[in-house]
């Protein structure tokens, strides 16, 4: 009986220094509510845009398609590239996976970039975010979506920086795999403003 | 993160300011809130006098300076900040910090067998971010402009044009405030979760956790669910004040009722994310109170799961006459009664706790009983609101104002205050004061009813809310003796608290020393010390049972710790 | 046995490349705007279960994950579903012209 009291295998410490499943559950539920956050936008914009029977058609011509569609490409061999590196990061070849980041933290500037040419062409033909409602949402999702590909960046950059000065030290714990979903999110709502966006005619 | 292992602190800082100990930051997050409930209640005192003697001198208003108050006497732009803030500042910055905040974070790790949350570090950064969002709150006074004024539910187009209100600033920090809130509380959410899905003890399946823990659970679930569309609202509430879109603007396109949808969105859900924890409370005080096991553990549970599910599908109640398309109308109002249901099994299953029990009556089951009393008034009253009929004719009166006093403030502050008296003993290693207990019980009890009970008679005669000056309307000036008697009640709840202050110093300084259990109580809160050491536990709790075994037939006590051994706490 | 998670990632990826273009191209054909809608919306919703259930390993997670990932989802739509009658059709009655800009 008293054994019981003096047992420390198994206890709530042990678990604890592993560190197990605690940061993916973690960025699980930080994932659920950022789906309800862009679900709220989303749902305005859909809303808005059904109101208007139509009349957004026209204004989404204005929009690039086909630059939309590079980026769309970029962002989904990004999440490609990003799943190679943890992968590699698990099975120790450190190199592969530095690489494989480093191409995914460039897709992911290449996305900004080519996002950077698509605001400056629609501003200068007017398309502000202050001329209408299509464009005022518009800039709020693409820039919010926008905002979370710098974040993702930067978590990813520092896991760059993480594995260049760790080399083989270099533990491919729970915490590349949470940076990989977080990508992965930001794809996936991407995935859906696209269609939202530019293809609805 | 560092986690459990790590050697207690000693530097005055990180062991009181900048603490990872839950135990610590429950206590900050305690104290934060009766901070601000005190600033909150301040608030609806001096609305209260405008009211009742409107265009008066407030007493104590020459501490507030111009241009909010002139010679004493409330302006109606400060009159519009008070009620905005008293509604904002109870909801966000009381009822959540000291129902989540402290009883959460204090309570779940040790009922549960852990040594601290599952995040440490991550925890005392949540605890942080609110206090940075309280003062966020407190600061946007005293910009030019004062503070939000726009009601606590900051409809458009009134929040979202600065020149409607002439507030401007104000209701920008008020925006930012509640974004840090909301940051705050998902963070600790997914600390919660995180520790109760992966820190349990050995033995401690999910049902033999306390219904606090499962509370604790849900609550967080169920806000971490529903906050997402407010948060996308205030940013574009945010762009239509700062960048001058129009999403919330009629001329420019925009439909105000979009606000109103993704703010209720969530703000219903919120309500019961306040209530499930002051639900946790009863039913931890209740048991070790009545001698008796839990009634129905299982069937709580499952109508606290049902009841959760449908506060997604109501929001819409509290517009039914804002011109919403009125084929919305049937729909909600009928999930709104629906709600009502799993609610009064709850309800039932608490009273059936009793039923028979051995009943004790210290402070703190005194609460408990009135919590549970006062929450079915309100209950009941909801049921009136629920009713789009009988709603069309009351929406916006008082008769609101008491249906939801009757329900967040039992379940805020007397279900609170329940939870303080029963666990300040552990928390602080000493016993309050009984009788001046007592008398804080009996003057708030019967305050705060000499408050919110004629607020329906108010509220059906015609008195309608956030109205500067009611004597300026001839349909109200019959309900004017009663208007000044709620004022003279709200003063009388607010100096009730006077006994409580004194207690809590007095008791802190040179009250009776508290055992490891003076409640004889089951959970594992109580088989270590009072207070707890920095590791919560000396060795490592194994869970025999359920936490509800009090009265067990043939035990020779009548409670049995859910730890096997209950002197493996070091006791005094 | 990495080689072949590789390559499975690989496939993965191939096929979303190929539902992108489908999506773009469906935009050319001569399908009727709801229809062309609903294809659209229908390839966006495979690849977000692609992603989610290859790249985020969501086959491999406990429930409580999955239905972490999901149940918002379902909130989102019951949001969106709801609130049809009151922003779409009635459209005029609280702002103050069809949103036509």
């Amino acid at each position: 009986m008293s054994e019981a009291s003096v047992m420390t295998e198994g206890s709530s410490a042990h678990h604890a220094a592993e560190g197990g499943p605690k940061s993916k559950m973690a960025l699980w539920w930080f994932l659920a509510s950022e789906v309800m956050v862009f679900g709220g936008f989303l749902a305005a914009y859909i809303l808005f845009r059904e109101a208007a029977h139509g009349a957004w058609n026209e204004l989404a011509e204005h929009l690039s398609v086909p630059l939309a569609t590079f980026n769309t490409l970029l962002l989904l061999t990004s999440s490609l590239t990003i799943v190679k590196a943890l992968d590699a990061a698990k099975a120790g070849r450190h190199i592969a996976a530095r690489n494989n980041l480093a191409i995914t933290i460039l897709l992911g500037i290449g996305f900004l970039v080519v996002k950077g040419i698509e605001y400056s062409t629609e501003i200068s033909h007017g398309f502000t975010p202050l001329a209408g409602m299509f464009w005022s949402f518009y800039y709020t999702l693409t820039g919010l979506h926008g905002l979370h590909v710098i974040v993702g960046i930067v978590i990813n950059l520092s896991m760059l920086v993480s594995i260049m000065r760790k080399g083989e030290r270099f533990k491919a714990g729970n915490r590349v795999e949470a940076a990989g979903l977080y990508w992965h999110f930001v794809d996936v709502v991407w995935v859906f403003l696209f269609p939202l966006l530019y293809l609805s005619h | 993160m560092s986690e459990t292992g790590h050697a207690e602190p000693t530097s005055f800082f990180r062991r009181y300011i900048f603490s990872t100990d839950h135990k610590v930051i429950g206590k900050q997050y305690l104290f934060l809130g009766m901070v601000m409930a005190l600033l909150g209640g301040l608030m609806a005192y001096v609305m209260r006098w405008q009211l009742a003697w409107p265009g008066s001198q407030v007493p104590g208003a020459a501490l507030l300076s111009e241009p909010a108050v002139v010679d004493g006497v409330v302006t109606p732009p400060f009159y519009n900040a008070l009620v905005t803030m008293h509604g904002t500042i109870m909801v966000f910055f009381v009822a959540m910090p000291i129902l989540l905040g402290a009883f959460g974070n204090y309570l779940v790790p040790l009922m549960i067998g852990a040594r601290d949350m599952a995040f440490p570090r991550l925890n005392m950064l949540s605890f942080w971010i609110l206090f940075t969002a309280s003062s966020v709150m407190m600061i946007s006074f005293f910009v030019p402009g004062g503070a939000a004024a726009g009601g606590w539910t900051a409809y458009p187009p009134l929040s979202a044009r600065p020149l409607l209100s002439g507030v401007n600033w104000g209701m920008n920090l008020w925006i930012l405030g509640l974004a840090l809130e909301f940051s705050a509380f998902l963070l600790g959410g997914v600390n919660l979760l995180t520790t109760v899905v992966t820190m349990r003890a050995p033995g401690m399946t999910m049902w033999r956790l306390p219904m606090m823990v499962w509370m604790q659970l849900t609550a967080a679930i169920i806000f971490m669910l529903s906050v997402g569309p407010t948060i996308a609202g205030a940013i574009l509430l945010l762009l239509d004040r700062v960048v001058g879109t129009g999403f919330f603007v009629p001329q420019q396109g925009g439909d105000p009722l979009l606000w109103q949808h993704l703010f209720w969105f969530f703000g219903h859900p919120e309500v019961y994310v306040i209530l499930l924890p002051g639900i946790g409370v009863l039913a931890e005080v209740l048991p070790a109170f009545s001698r008796k096991p839990i009634f129905a553990y299982k069937m709580i549970l499952y109508s606290i799961f049902v009841a959760g599910v449908l506060s997604f599908l109501v929001w819409a109640h509290h517009m039914f006459v804002s011109g919403m398309n009125p084929t919305l109308v049937m729909p909600f109002s009928v999930a709104t009664i629906l709600i009502s249901v799993p609610f009064t099994i709850v309800i039932f299953a608490l009273i059936a706790t009793l039923w028979g029990g051995s009943i004790q009556l210290p402070t703190a089951m005194l609460y408990a009983l009135g919590t549970l009393t006062m929450f079915i008034i309100g209950g009941i009253t909801g049921i009136f609101n629920g009713s789009a009929p009988v709603d069309i004719y009351i929406h916006d009166t008082y008769f609101v104002v008491a249906h939801f006093h009757y329900t967040l403030f039992p379940t805020v502050l007397l279900g609170g205050l329940a939870g303080f008296y029963f666990w300040f003993p552990k928390m602080f290693g000493r016993m309050l004061n009984e009788t001046l207990g007592k008398i804080h019980f009996w003057l708030t009890l019967i305050s705060f009813n000499a408050v919110f009970l004629p607020m329906f008679a108010l509220g059906i005669g015609g008195h309608v809310r956030r109205i500067y000056d009611p004597s300026t309307y001839d349909l109200l000036k019959p309900l004017h003796g009663i208007t000044t008697f709620v004022t003279i009640a709200t003063v009388c709840l607010l100096l009730s608290q006077i006994p409580f202050l004194i207690n809590i110093v007095v008791s802190l300084t040179r009250g009776e020393r508290a055992a490891a259990n003076p409640w004889r109580a089951n959970t594992l809160e109580w088989s270590t010390a009072s207070p707890p050491p920095h590791e919560n536990f000396v060795g490592d709790p194994v869970v025999m049972r359920g936490p509800y075994e009090y009265s067990v037939p043939g035990a020779d006590q009548d409670w049995l710790p859910q730890m096997q051994d209950a002197d493996t706490a070091t006791t005094r | 046995m990495a080689h072949k998670a590789g390559m499975a990632y690989v496939a993965v990826w191939a096929w979303l490349v190929i539902l992108l273009f489908v999506s773009v191209a469906a935009v050319y054909l001569p399908f009727g705007s709801t229809i062309t809608t609903a294809l659209i919306f229908l390839v966006a919703t495979v690849k977000a279960v692609l992603i989610g259930t290859y790249f985020m390993h969501l086959r491999e997670e406990s429930r409580l994950v999955r239905s972490l990932a999901i149940i918002p989802v379902i909130l989102f739509l019951i949001m969106l579903v709801s609130l049809i009658p009151d922003i779409v059709v009635n459209t005029g009655v609280h702002n103050a012209s069809a949103v036509s800009h």
